[in-house]
């Protein structure tokens, strides 16, 4: 694919993402660590305490915590995906290099962010657990790195998919908006795969992110409702995704520059 | 030598217009149309014989190439602007593709359609050199070896490790330029970039692409309206128009052909097309026409005569409605546009047919070809509103005779669009 050629162009990628995102902002990198964490106090307090939804006994923040983190990053890929073309047609237009380069780069740069926003997960657990609190980490643990791989292959193959139609019909871009907050809310976020149906759980796994979630609620604090046809039925989305997005990006990315 | 490119039945459509409702149901016949194994109905390739034929929404900026390019061939390209030249390098560079034709190209392909790509500005000179470089399809290694290099052309060794926001943006261009001139490929693809730079740096950036900058095997494809550089860089010269290949062969041959415009459409001395153009209430262009001192319609002409354009239109409604008049050179670029000053003439605001004619003097353009395209407006201290806008609707020819034999100048010389004569004087000191 000549991506492999371009290694050293994103890893380049990569810096100018993580420096000019550094540079700009106030905060540094305080503000990757700082997302997340607002992100969780919302929805502890609209969840948790006002619609008062189950937690299988976790912390809520923690909870909530786990459940935004592998969203946010899943969102993001999605988001490089989606707007790959949008987002460079000054650059595409000027010079030819695998277009692909872009998004995986994003979806590089966004786990390294995420490392520090992990860092203060971490820290929160043991916090968490020293006060006394029923958590059960194993040592499945070591398996969340693979697992935000899943996010990030799923949301490249998925936004790839989307962008490469958003090129011609610039109007789905409404569409996918209603998509995206519909998906999250058919991924166990801010409630438990518990509080589903149990006859309607089998169907919903194969939304990849019901079992990257309840996985990693599983490795991390030894609580889940989780079955092991549920993480096959996700990777099995997760790859027919990514098959069908490459193959249509593969196609459309030699004509996009006519119809943007 | 064996060719390097190879262009066979190279034809590039583009849709005009608004993509809506339309383009979906259009798309669809098309796919179906594919899927069948028929021709495509929305295309306009193929039908009529190739040739152009007037098409709302699709038009052909590239029609049937044929090219071979052999190694070490330093090729230029040229015609107006929208002849197609910009469209084939993007091909060649495999930033756009054809919608028909094969392309073949040997090696590797760098292309210079714009220089500094990709440079961002709170990154250092050096981090963009790296940034750029990969862009380009350089890996880390390649660039380490240049590195040096790159920074010693550019001249910007100082400020290396400055941000590029802090730089001049003559400063960004220098360096895009030095990362581009160092990226030794097999065949590079220039567009107009040198336009940019100052005089010094142009110089400069011209000498590393002749012969002796470049290794000899090197193919280079260069588009550029300095009908200088060309000729100071290529050994072999295309002419495109309307996307049509008109004329292939030696720089100083195919040059002469272009600016002598025999390239060129019919001269028009009479217009009144301009059904299309009269869907607004306060006034309707009728015709134009362009005339000598006696009235008569004229196509070419020496350039001892005054040339007058008459415009023919019909005001509606009782507003000051004036015309004003573009005139563009032969390469499609605006020379001058012209208004009249004085705005409170009555006779200009009555309603009913008007005449107006616009007087170019004597002893003022040089030779070569010309067009005329008009704006009619409602002129105001706010913003002006225009009502009608024409494309280039008349084209005339400028023959300067005295020039030719009584100073026995040839206009190719020194190519200039105006040669107006002013007044000079002289005394013995």
């Amino acid at each position: 694919m000549g991506l492999w050629h371009y290694r050293d162009l994103i890893r380049l990628f990569v810096r100018r993402d993580l420096v000019s995102q550094y540079k700009q902002t106030i905060l540094g990198p305080l503000y990757f660590a700082i997302t997340p964490i607002v992100g969780t106090l919302i929805n502890t307090l609209i969840f948790g305490k006002i619609a008062k939804l189950s937690t299988d006994g976790i912390p809520q923040f923690l909870f909530y915590m786990s459940g935004n983190l592998f969203w946010g990053y899943f969102s993001t890929c999605l988001g490089a995906g989606k707007s790959v073309f949008s987002s460079n047609v000054a650059l595409f237009s000027q010079v030819y290099f695998p277009r692909l380069s872009v998004p995986i780069s994003q979806n590089i740069s966004a786990f390294i962010k995420l490392t520090i926003q992990f860092a203060m997960f971490a820290i929160f657990i043991f916090y968490f657990f020293f006060q006394g609190y029923d958590l059960q980490p194993s040592f499945g643990i070591s398996l969340i790195p693979i697992l935000l791989f899943q996010c990030s292959l799923l949301g490249l193959g998925t936004g790839i998919l989307m962008s490469s139609f958003t090129t011609k019909y610039r109007d789905l871009n409404f569409i996918y908006r209603f998509i995206t907050s519909f998906w999250m809310y058919a991924s166990p976020v801010v409630y438990p795969l518990s509080i589903i149906p149990e006859k309607w759980r089998y169907a919903l796994s194969f939304n990849p992110m019901v079992g990257i979630i309840e996985t990693a609620r599983q490795v991390i604090f030894g609580k889940s409702t989780l079955e092991p046809i549920y993480i096959f039925n996700g990777l099995l989305t997760t790859f027919i995704m990514l098959f069908i997005g490459l193959l249509i990006f593969n196609r459309v990315e030699k004509h996009f520059l006519d119809t943007v | 030598m064996s060719p390097v490119i190879k262009i066979e039945n190279l034809y590039k459509e583009y849709r005009l217009g608004t993509i809506g409702y339309g383009t979906l149901r259009e798309d669809m016949v098309s796919w179906w149309a594919k899927i069948k194994g028929r021709p495509d109905p929305n295309s306009i390739i193929g039908q009529s014989n190739g040739k152009i034929i007037s098409s709302t929404d699709h038009i052909l900026a590239l029609n049937n190439i044929n090219l071979e390019v052999k190694q070490g061939e330093r090729l230029g390209i040229i015609g107006n602007n929208g002849a197609g030249k910009t469209t084939l390098l993007k091909i060649l560079a495999q930033i756009a593709s054809p919608t028909h034709g094969r392309v073949m190209a040997k090696g590797k392909i760098a292309s210079l359609i714009a220089v500094g790509t990709g440079f961002h500005s709170e990154l250092t000179g050096r981090e963009n050199v790296y940034l750029n470089g990969s862009i380009l399809g350089l890996t880390k290694k390649e660039i380490d070896n240049r590195f040096n290099e790159i920074v010693e052309f550019s001249g910007v060794e100082k400020f290396i490790d400055t941000p590029v926001k802090r730089y001049s943006s003559g400063m960004s261009v220098r360096l895009g330029f030095a990362v581009a001139a160092h990226l030794d490929p097999d065949i590079l693809v220039v567009d107009e970039v040198l336009a940019v730079g100052d005089a010094e740096f142009r110089k400069k950036a011209l000498e590393k692409m002749k012969p002796d900058g470049i290794s000899e095997s090197k193919t280079i494809l260069f588009v550029s309206h300095n009908m200088q550089a060309i000729k100071q860089l290529c050994d072999r010269c295309i002419l495109l128009d309307k996307g049509n290949l008109i004329i292939d062969g030696s720089p100083d041959e195919v040059i002469s052909y272009y600016l002598k415009g025999d390239s060129n459409n019919e001269l028009i001395s009479y217009n009144d097309n301009f059904t299309h153009l009269n869907n607004n209430d306060y006034v309707s262009i009728n015709s134009v026409r362009l005339i000598d001192k006696n009235n008569n319609e004229i196509k070419e002409v020496e350039n001892n005569q005054t040339i007058g354009v008459e415009i023919n239109y019909d005001i509606k409604k009782n507003k000051l409605i004036l015309p004003s008049v573009n005139v563009y050179n032969n390469f499609g670029e605006v020379l001058f546009s012209s208004i009249d000053r004085i705005l409170n003439k009555a006779e200009a605001r009555k309603l009913g047919q008007h005449k107006c004619i616009l007087w170019f003097p004597n002893y003022f353009f040089s030779e070569g070809l010309f067009s005329v395209a008009i704006t009619l407006f409602i002129p105001s201290p706010i913003t002006s509103e225009r009502l009608i806008e024409t494309e280039q609707i008349l084209r005339f020819k400028i023959i300067d005779r005295d020039l030719n034999e009584l100073i026995g100048f040839k206009s190719e010389d020194r190519p200039t669009s105006l040669r107006p004569q002013f007044e000079w004087t002289y005394e013995k000191t």
